[in-house]
C-alpha cells in the first residue's frame, strides 16, 4: 500500500470502525502491557488494567524466573482478585469467598470445600494470557491461534537491543484518561514537528540547532508495521541556572544529553547519529518507546472505546547511587513531565474538531511519515480476513 | 490511586526535624518545602505562585552546590536523617526550578493536560 500524505482521520475514529480494528488489530497484535522491571524477582507481582479487552491481567513473577500474565478474575464467581497494585506475594485470596491461587494460576484453596459437588481444580486455574518476555518488556497476544510469533512481529527489532533496558529503575509513572481516540494519542508522540512550538514554553532549545531550526530528523525508518527515528540534540543547548546545578556531578539527562555511550546496541541510536537525543519507536499498535543514553520512557495507548484512551506513562533511568545522582535524575524527570502534559493536551481538542465533521482529513508532511505509515499498517490489518 | 510511597533513598529514609547544622540557614523551608513523595512537591508547587516560589528557589539555588557535596558524603541508601531532610528539601528545588529558570508567570502554565486529571504513580 501507498503512504497517503492526506489521512481521513475524521473516519479513522468512527465507532463503527474501533470495533473491526478491536477484532482485526488488537485482537491479532501482539500488545507490550509493561515492562519486566513490575516485577523483578520471583514472587513479585503486578496489576495492569487493559481497558481495551476490558480486563485486568495479573502478571506474576514464578519461582523459576518467568514472568506469566492471567486474567486477574477470581474462577469462582468472577471478583477481581487483586485490587491494584504491585509487590511480592506467592498466593492471591479472593476477597470475596477466600478462593486462593498460585503465582502459577492454580488454585491451592477453597474455603469449606467439601459443600462443592464437582470441582474439579485444573478447570478453575486461574486464565492464562498467552505471554512472551522481550528485553524486558511482556507482550501478550489475545487471540486463540496466533497469526505470528512475537518475533516475527517485532522483526529485525527483535535481536538488536539485548541488554539495553536492564539495569534501570523506575523514575516516574503517569496515568491519564483521555477523551479522545487512542489514533490521536500514539500520533502525538511520533513526530517531530511539533517540538519547536508545542514545547516553547518547557523544553525550549532542547532538540535542533541553528543549522536546523526546524528540527529535522537525521534518523528515520520504517519497517514492515513499526517505525523508528532519531530525534536530533541541539549543541547548542543552553542550561539554566537550575540545570547547571542539577547535571554537577552526575549524568546529564533531559533537556540536556551526555555524548552516545559506545556500548548501545545497533537498535539504540540506529543511524549512529552523533549529536543524538533520543530515539523514538513505535511499536504497533500502541506502544511507543522513547530511548536515551541513560533513559527510557514507554507510552502506552489503551483504548477505552471509540473515543476515550487510557495512556500510561512508566520512565526508566540509569540506576542512582549517589544523592546527587537522584537529585538530576528528580530535575529531568519533571522537566519531562511537564513537556508530556503538553503533549497529552492536543487530543481532546482534536477529537472535538474530528466529531464536529469541521475537519476530515490531516496532511502530513515528511516529518511525520510514522504517522503516515502508521495508517498504512493498520489499513493493512484492517484488510486482513 | 495506588500509594506507593517507596523513599527516594531506599531503605530507611527517616527524616529530622533539624537540618545538618552547615545548612541552618535554610530550616525555614524545612517545614513546607521538604517533601517526600513527587505528588506533594507538585501540589506544593501548584499551591504557590511565582512570587512565592521565588525566595524558595532563591534560597536554594545559591546552596545547591554545597547541599550535593554534603549529601555526596552518603550512599543514596543510607543517609542520617538530617541529610534525608535537607534531601528531601533539595528534591524539592529540583522539581520546582523550572518555573523560574523558564521564566514562567505562574507555577502552571497554560495548555497543559490538567493537573486534576493528571495521575502521578511514580515510587518516590
Amino acid at each position: 500500500m501507498e503512504l497517503q500524505t492526506r489521512v481521513p482521520i475524521a473516519d479513522k475514529i468512527r465507532p463503527e470502525r474501533y470495533q473491526e480494528e478491536l477484532r482485526k488489530v488488537f485482537g491479532r497484535a501482539w500488545l507490550c502491557v509493561a515492562h519486566t522491571a513490575d516485577v523483578p524477582a520471583p514472587g513479585s507481582y503486578s496489576v495492569v488494567e487493559v481497558p481495551t479487552f476490558k480486563t485486568s491481567l495479573l502478571i506474576t513473577r514464578t519461582d523459576n524466573g518467568d514472568v506469566r500474565a492471567f486474567h486477574n478474575a477470581c474462577t469462582h464467581r468472577g471478583n477481581k482478585l487483586i485490587r491494584a497494585g504491585k509487590g511480592s506475594r506467592r498466593n492471591f485470596t479472593c476477597g470475596f469467598h477466600a478462593w486462593t491461587f498460585s503465582n502459577e494460576g492454580k488454585l491451592t484453596g477453597v474455603p469449606d470445600e467439601g459443600q462443592f459437588k464437582d470441582l474439579d481444580r485444573e478447570l478453575l486455574s486461574l486464565p492464562e494470557v498467552r505471554a512472551e518476555v522481550w528485553q524486558g518488556h511482556l507482550f501478550v497476544n489475545f487471540d486463540r491461534e496466533p497469526r505470528y510469533s512475537l518475533r516475527e512481529w517485532l522483526g529485525e527489532m527483535y535481536d538488536q537491543f539485548d541488554g539495553y533496558f536492564d539495569d534501570r529503575e523506575e523514575l516516574s509513572h503517569y496515568e491519564v484518561e483521555v477523551n479522545a481516540n487512542w489514533h490521536l494519542g500514539v500520533n502525538s508522540f511520533t513526530e517531530g514537528y511539533h517540538t519547536r512550538v508545542l514545547h516553547r514554553n518547557t523544553a525550549p532549545d532542547y532538540l535542533g540547532s541553528r543549522d536546523n531550526v526546524h528540527r529535522h530528523r537525521p534518523f528515520m525508518e520504517l519497517l514492515k508495521r513499526h517505525s523508528r527515528y532519531s530525534a536530533p540534540a541541539n549543541p547548542g543547548h543552553r542550561p539554566t541556572a537550575a540545570e547547571v546545578v542539577a547535571y554537577t556531578n552526575t549524568r546529564k539527562l533531559v533537556p540536556a544529553y551526555g555524548t552516545p555511550r559506545e556500548d548501545l546496541p545497533p537498535g539504540v541510536n540506529p543511524g549512529r547519529v552523533a549529536n543524538w537525543a533520543f530515539d523514538v519507536v513505535e511499536i504497533f499498535p500502541n506502544f511507543v518507546a522513547l530511548n536515551a543514553n541513560d533513559w527510557h520512557l514507554g507510552l502506552w495507548f489503551w483504548p477505552i472505546d471509540a473515543s476515550n484512551t487510557l495512556i500510561r506513562g512508566q520512565r526508566f533511568m540509569y540506576k542512582a547511587r549517589t544523592p546527587s545522582d537522584r537529585l538530576g535524575q528528580a530535575y529531568s524527570k519533571v522537566r519531562a513531565r511537564e513537556v508530556l502534559r503538553e503533549d497529552l493536551n492536543t487530543m481532546e481538542a482534536i477529537q472535538r474538531v474530528l466529531e464536529s465533521g469541521a475537519l476530515t482529513h490531516m496532511q502530513l508532511s515528511q516529518q511525520e511519515l510514522a504517522l503516515q505509515h502508521h495508517f498504512r499498517v493498520l489499513d493493512e490489518m484492517m484488510g486482513e480476513d | 490511586m495506588q500509594q506507593d510511597s517507596r523513599p527516594a533513598v531506599g531503605a530507611s529514609g527517616a527524616t529530622s526535624s533539624e537540618l545538618p547544622t552547615e545548612f541552618s540557614d535554610l530550616s525555614i523551608w524545612m517545614a513546607d518545602w521538604a517533601l517526600r513523595h513527587e505528588r506533594d512537591r507538585m501540589q506544593k508547587l501548584l499551591s504557590v505562585s511565582v512570587e512565592e516560589l521565588r525566595p524558595f528557589y532563591d534560597a536554594m539555588l545559591a546552596r545547591m552546590p554545597d547541599v550535593k557535596i554534603y549529601l555526596d558524603q552518603f550512599p543514596l541508601d543510607a543517609m542520617p536523617a538530617e541529610a534525608q531532610t535537607l534531601f528531601d528539601l533539595a528534591m524539592t528545588f529540583m522539581e520546582t526550578a523550572h518555573v523560574i529558570d523558564l521564566r514562567w508567570k505562574t507555577t502552571d502554565i497554560e495548555d497543559k493536560f490538567p493537573h486534576e486529571r493528571f495521575r502521578i504513580k511514580s515510587p518516590f
